[in-house]
């Protein structure tokens, strides 16, 4: 009993120091990204510019490579428009940019469209980029976030921005572009509600305008079912509260290609449906 | 005389070593690191 | 009054030579897998065919979930599931490393016809056995807390993985099975034929053990680097794609490793504990030697282990930098400092073991002298690993450290000198375990001067190389061949380590051995054996840790994100926290299974022969 005693207070002892060393260090929490939620209709470019600083250290991660450490180019240091400039009239560059925010863009999205000497994948001869696109998972930046991150490096050096603010603009959804025909219907500020509903496909599953199906609730009297924020609600987050009867299945992709003026203008002709 | 002989034996296995090290070496830097992935190469 | 004979030298070289052939068997398996499923998808076959679910389901992707996905139980539902998975992880390790040993020293005992070994094996056993409820009991309880309270996530997992959980299912049965016919066939199989099959037994439960690790691997592998799914998380792959992520071969090695130095630190304890508290000198020898046996395969396995981890490191900044910053550079950094405290404490804990172990036979005074410049040196290197890695900084960071750089240990922290603090350090373990295991044998053959300076020649040669390529391309070359340069130091050590067994195995043939006392050890260095699985078991939970949130805020990386309250990485503190609190439940847990094994049956001393 004695050595078991012993034993235990040696062990227990040891596992103090240990403890004792993890709590000496410097304590910081690692957070993850914030959801970015803006007031769009109250937003300058001053707020834009500082909302990109933001995210170019916080959720877009780029500073942990993109610093003084030599992993990849110094963009804080470098004059990135300057710089841009004379990427793109580079021998050897074959991306699409025109201009300095065409150009970040393609990094941001494409990384491997030109790949700056001496940074590529190891063994690639400087053919790929380590980088991972910062539009897809796990980064997963909307079009703001980026269009945010561009005005910040114009802005840094003193240049002007570029890129339009959110709320001055309607961009065509960022997914499958191909189906060419449908593209004007929802860009522009001539798009309507109906249009919207059927070039995103709402009418495949509900029963709206034209359509008879019965895959998720009829729409054609939501404004009397919900509230307007509830129906804003199911199409931000369709798994949120789902429809006695209907499966889950609802896509949440919406969220992420509508713009803010074509969700309100959906909203607000749904909540009109009452019968 | 002994002293000496063996004086000759450690310094033609220092120099014999040390070359063996250099030329390993010399291989690792002109390969860039040898690459862990030959051994388990995963999908 | 008995002798007892260091009784490893040859056995010991086997030892080894069957832990390669293990590894060896484990690779080729996965390497045979591999091209059978590329031989069918070549002949029109494509594992999809074989192994996927129906098309219904494929199309579902990776739900979304928002905090109300979370069942709210009042504490935070990652401690609960950290604090559980953390004790399975450790009983399971144990449970599974235990087998791989006992089989080898079971097969030396029926190869030399040495009854210790045999007895050593039944005991090692006995002690894994009821670990081995305990474990079943954990992980119970983890896949319900898991369900509990993560019901989102785990449905999400179960539909990637679908029937491969019956395949565990079905393989924890049989390892349960082999397991007690293993053990409670021992007495009845002790000779002849039977023993042969009872060794064979004793092959099937580890080919099993070590299914059942790889498979659970594939899990932990799968949420930080999936496979075999889109980035929506829709089902593209057939099982085996999902399983075969590019994370899954590193972490099987290296687990499979430290499960192997775990499991013998563990029962080093043991041994420790019984030497301690037993009164009679057939027994403090016989737990002597066993504390002895069980830290010689601790060791063996903790040398090879940082190359294990260097080689899971490289993959996972091949497969995403990002993540790899995240655990090197960014936050996670830190843990790197007390990882760096813990395995010091390892290497000194088991140098000064080693260094006790030697008075066992006179003729290490003959080392003596050399003691003292090896403590020197892993004292020094500890040190220089301690300093703080030059780390990416946020602003909080900044302040609290008043700096980014220390203007003085800046030069010290970064990673060359780190490299060649490990080093050395591992050298200089390698030198202890080799004077040591020569401490009580002199050579005979005619070539032992040369034999010896070509030995000394190596150590230098290579402690000078090792310096050289850190201080070198470490500082006066561009950054680019910093990793080629580690890739040198790596090979220097192991260099070292290989051509010390096999020139000592030549040398020592037909060596005249001097006597040892087995049992006449100093109490305190008992305390090292203690403080090795206290360490480990502090460190297994502290890499558990960063390999698992290295994934930040999400459950899978990339597919399937972590809405719940606590999917933050917490401050080192409370992690630090949490694995104490895990540490000494799993500890207590221990001794409360080493009281149960001293229950009912007192050991019958066996006495060799003289």
């Amino acid at each position: 009993m004695r050595v078991l005693g012993k034993v235990a207070g040696f062990s227990l002892l040891l596992t103090l120091v240990f403890t004792g060393v993890a709590n000496l260090l410097p304590q910081v929490q690692g957070e993850p990204p914030e959801e970015t939620t803006i007031d769009v209709s109250s937003l300058t470019m001053a707020d834009f510019t500082r909302l990109g600083e933001k995210l170019f250290t916080g959720k877009g991660t780029c500073a942990l490579c993109h610093n003084n450490m030599g992993r990849a180019p110094d963009l804080l240091a470098l004059n990135v428009v300057d710089t841009s400039a004379s990427r793109i009239s580079a021998e050897g560059y074959e991306g699409d940019a025109v201009d300095a925010a065409s150009y970040i863009r393609e990094s941001m999205t494409e990384p491997s469209a030109y790949v700056v000497p001496g940074f590529g994948k190891k063994g690639t001869d400087d053919q790929i980029s380590p980088m991972p696109p910062v539009n897809q998972a796990p980064i997963q930046l909307s079009q703001m976030e980026m269009d945010a991150i561009i005005a910040f490096l114009e802005s840094k050096d003193g240049h002007d921005v570029t890129v339009a603010l959110p709320t001055a603009r309607l961009e065509p959804a960022p997914e499958p572009a191909n189906d060419s025909a449908a593209e004007p219907a929802v860009s522009g500020e001539t798009a309507t509600a109906a249009d919207l509903l059927m070039n995103y496909g709402c009418t495949a599953c509900h029963s709206i305008l034209d359509s008879e199906v019965d895959i998720g609730p009829d729409l054609r009297t939501v404004g009397a079912r919900l509230t307007t924020e509830q129906i804003r609600q199911s199409i931000i987050d369709p798994m949120s509260v789902i429809a006695d009867g209907y499966e889950p299945m609802m896509p949440d992709y919406f969220v992420d290609e509508l713009t803010i003026k074509e969700l309100e203008a959906i909203v607000k002709f749904l909540e009109s449906q009452n019968g | 005389m002994k002293e000496r002989r063996s004086l000759i034996i450690w310094i033609v296995v220092l120099t014999a070593t040390a070359a063996v090290f250099y030329a390993i070496d010399q291989a690792i830097m002109a390969g860039q690191g040898l690459p862990l992935n030959w051994i388990l190469q995963p999908a | 009054m008995p002798t007892w004979r260091t009784g490893l030298t040859r056995p010991g070289l086997r030892f080894w030579a069957v832990l390669a052939i293990f590894l060896l068997a484990a690779v080729a398996a996965g390497s045979v897998e591999a091209q059978a499923s590329d031989t069918l998808i070549s002949s029109g076959i494509t594992d999809q065919d074989l192994t996927s679910p129906p098309v219904t389901e494929e199309s579902v992707g990776a739900p979304k979930l928002g905090p109300r996905d979370y069942p709210n139980i009042g504490v935070s539902s990652r401690s609960v599931v950290w604090v559980v998975a953390q004790l399975h992880l450790f009983f399971a390790a144990f449970v599974l490393a235990v087998p791989l040993f006992v089989v080898v020293i079971e097969w030396i005992g029926q190869t030399t016809h040495d009854r210790r070994y045999d007895d050593m094996a039944h005991e090692f056993m006995k002690i894994s056995l009821t670990a081995y409820s305990i474990t079943a009991l954990l992980g119970g309880t983890l896949s319900f807390v898991l369900f509990l309270l993560y019901p989102g996530f785990m449905a999400f997992l179960m539909r990637v993985f679908g029937s491969q959980v019956l395949v565990y299912a079905g393989l924890f049965f049989a390892e349960s099975t082999l397991l007690y016919i293993y053990y409670y066939s021992w007495r009845r199989l002790s000779s002849g034929n039977g023993k042969w099959l009872h060794l064979t037994l004793g092959l099937l439960l580890n080919a099993v053990g070590t299914s059942l690790l790889f498979i659970a691997n594939s899990w932990a592998t799968f949420t930080m680097a999936p496979s075999g799914v889109t980035e929506a998380g829709v089902v593209t792959g057939g099982i085996w794609e999902i399983m075969r992520g590019p994370l899954w071969n590193p972490l099987n090695l290296h687990r499979f490793i430290a499960n192997i130095a775990f499991g013998g630190a563990m029962v080093g304890a043991y041994a420790a504990f019984k030497f301690l508290s037993s009164t009679t000198k057939a027994d403090k020898a016989h737990y002597d030697w066993m504390g002895y046996t069980a830290n010689f395969i601790a060791v063996l396995a903790l040398l090879p282990l940082p190359f294990a981890g260097y080689w899971l490191m490289a993959e996972i900044y091949a497969y995403s930098q990002q993540m790899g910053i995240t655990a090197m550079g960014g936050i996670l950094a830190w843990l790197f400092i007390v990882q760096a405290v813990l395995i010091g404490t390892i290497l000194l804990a088991a140098n000064y073991y080693l260094w006790s172990g030697m008075s066992r036979s006179e003729g290490s005074k003959r080392y003596d002298w050399i003691i003292k410049y090896i403590a020197g040196v892993l004292v020094l290197g500890f040190l220089v690993w301690v300093t703080p890695h030059t780390l990416i900084l946020s602003s909080d960071e900044i302040a609290t450290l008043g700096g980014s750089h220390h203007h003085i240990l800046g030069p010290l922290g970064i990673m060359p000198a780190k490299n060649i603090a490990v080093n050395l350090m591992l050298i200089c373990t390698f030198l202890s375990f080799q004077l040591y295991r020569r401490s009580d044998k002199v050579a005979t053959v005619s070539w032992e001067k040369s034999g010896n300076a070509l030995m000394t020649a190596i150590y230098l040669v290579a402690i000078i190389n090792v310096i050289f390529a850190g201080v070198y391309y470490g500082y006066f070359t561009n950054t680019v061949y910093k990793v080629g340069a580690s890739v040198i130091q790596v090979v220097s050590t192991l260099f070292v380590i290989i051509s010390g067994v096999i020139l000592d195995s030549f040398m020592y043939r037909n060596a005249k051995i001097l006597p040892s006392r087995w049992g006449q050890v100093s109490e305190r260095s008992q305390y090292a054996l203690f403080a090795l699985p206290v360490a480990f078991t502090w460190l297994m939970a502290l890499m558990g840790y960063v390999r698992s949130s290295v994934r930040g805020h999400w459950h899978v990386y990339g597919v399937l994100k972590d809405a719940s309250p606590d999917n933050f990485i917490p401050t080192i503190g409370y992690a630090g926290n949490m694995m104490t609190i895990v540490t000494v439940l799993f500890l207590l847990m221990v001794l409360f299974i080493f009281w149960l094994a001293s229950l009912g049956e007192t050991r019958k001393p066996y006495v060799e022969q003289s």
